[in-house]
């Protein structure tokens, strides 16, 4: 800026379609912004973008400056819109991105625990196929079908004494086919143990 | 950044660019705008006030009872117009402000002024009773459409800075035009029926109008 003229000078001269003034205002839209924007901190790569909308504003809504009127505060006006503006998109933005993230964590879980899942079911099919009969139909009774022991008593046809007898010999035997498999193995400990609180095996 | 800092070259070319699409303007005038806006929402009102007009209109216009409350409306009615058109230009906002609670006093005595008779029934236990008056909510409504088109029509020749309460008190607005004009189409005298069914659709509509101000106001 050169010769510097009043904010209010220079909207006036540009409304009456002077281009040297209106330069002039547009360059002070800029010098304005700049340390306000920045005093909010904001990155330099938006606060171009804010800038520059607020100068597309400046110019779209020229009119709407009456020249009784502070020339600051309509200036203010405009670039605190588009800063609120600005702020709302951003929001707006990382609402979307923390959803897709979460999405993609959630699903990229689920997918990890299906194939740890299914994994283990293979092995457990396995194992079990290696029991003799009556285990593998009483274990897949209690521990797949979540059958109580009475239950399964009643459907086999052995007392309730006798199924729990089978199923932990049947227990005993699938830790020694599964051995290496720690983390599974206590899992079925586990299932037998709260089984054994319960009461229910 | 400092004044005698230059300004980047990514900015200068942008204003080059539009400092040569500049072509003259000429700064729009508030009252010429609320003069339009007026005659628009009041010539709409009274044609559906002549169709409708209450039958004792007449004998209305001669009590001088009759033009209190509807100069307390019509005053806070004016007062509230010229806020939001206010508030509809950028840095005018605190300005409109002064307007805004002249208006809400209007209002607010007009309230008044059916509310005392409802506290006085109150404390002789009589029942207050709300008889039917859906027909004079939709009228309320039907006239608020014409000044709440051009309301928005004009405001958004303008660039509110702050849209959803602009969008509130032009919704409230609007309906209250219609309330204004309803007085002379129902010559319910109930304070209940009064404020039921011509007051409360301006809370609804001013809801409505904060709710869609993001949207009708962006620019």
């Amino acid at each position: 800026m050169t010769t510097k003229q009043p904010l209010d000078d220079l909207i006036k001269k540009a409304q009456l379609g002077d281009q040297a003034p209106y330069e002039e205002l547009l360059k002070t839209v800029v010098t304005l912004a700049l340390p306000f924007l920045k005093k909010q901190n904001i990155s330099e790569f938006d606060c171009d973008d804010i800038i520059q909308n607020t100068l597309i504003a400046v110019h779209k809504n020229l009119a709407t400056y009456h020249p009784k009127h502070s020339a600051k505060a309509w200036l203010y006006a405009i670039i605190r819109y588009k800063l609120m503006d600005y702020f709302r998109q951003k929001y707006r933005a990382n609402a979307q991105e923390f959803t897709d993230e979460l999405d993609l964590l959630l699903l990229s879980s689920s997918l990890e625990e299906d194939m740890i899942n299914s994994e283990r079911k293979r092995l457990l099919d396995h194992a079990l196929t290696q029991l003799n009969q009556s285990q593998e139909k009483i274990i897949r009774l209690m521990k797949l079908e979540g059958l109580s022991a009475k239950e399964v008593a009643q459907k086999v046809g052995l007392s309730e004494t006798n199924v729990k007898v089978i199923a932990f010999r049947g227990y005993k035997k699938l830790a020694k086919l599964l051995g290496n498999d720690t983390a599974f193995l206590g899992c079925i400990f586990l299932c037998l143990f709260t089984d054994i609180v319960k009461g229910g095996g | 950044m400092n004044k005698t800092e230059p300004i980047a070259e990514n900015y200068l070319d942008l204003i080059r660019k539009i400092s040569s699409e500049l072509t003259p303007v000429k700064p729009i005038q508030i009252l010429p705008l609320l003069f339009k806006w007026s005659l628009l929402s009041i010539g709409t009102c009274l044609i559906n006030i002549i169709y409708h007009a209450r039958p004792d209109l007449p004998e209305q216009l001669n009590t001088p009872l009759f033009y209190l409350p509807i100069s307390l409306l019509g005053v806070g009615l004016a007062l509230g117009m010229y806020g939001v058109l206010l508030s509809g230009f950028p840095g005018r906002v605190p300005k409109s402000r002064h307007y805004i609670l002249l208006s809400g006093i209007g209002t607010g005595l007009w309230i008044l002024w059916y509310l005392l008779p409802i506290g006085i029934d109150l404390l002789h236990h009589h029942a207050l009773s709300l008889d039917n008056g859906e027909a004079c909510s939709k009228q309320v409504l039907l006239m608020a459409f014409i000044p709440l088109l051009s309301g928005l029509f004009f405001l958004r020749k303008l660039a509110p800075t702050q849209r959803r309460p602009t969008s509130l008190l032009l919704f409230a607005m609007a309906t209250l035009i219609g309330t204004l004009s309803i007085s002379f189409i129902c010559p319910s005298a109930s304070s209940v029926h009064i404020l039921g069914w011509h007051f409360l659709p301006i809370i609804m509509m001013g809801t409505l109008g904060a709710g869609l101000g993001l949207r009708l106001f962006n620019w």
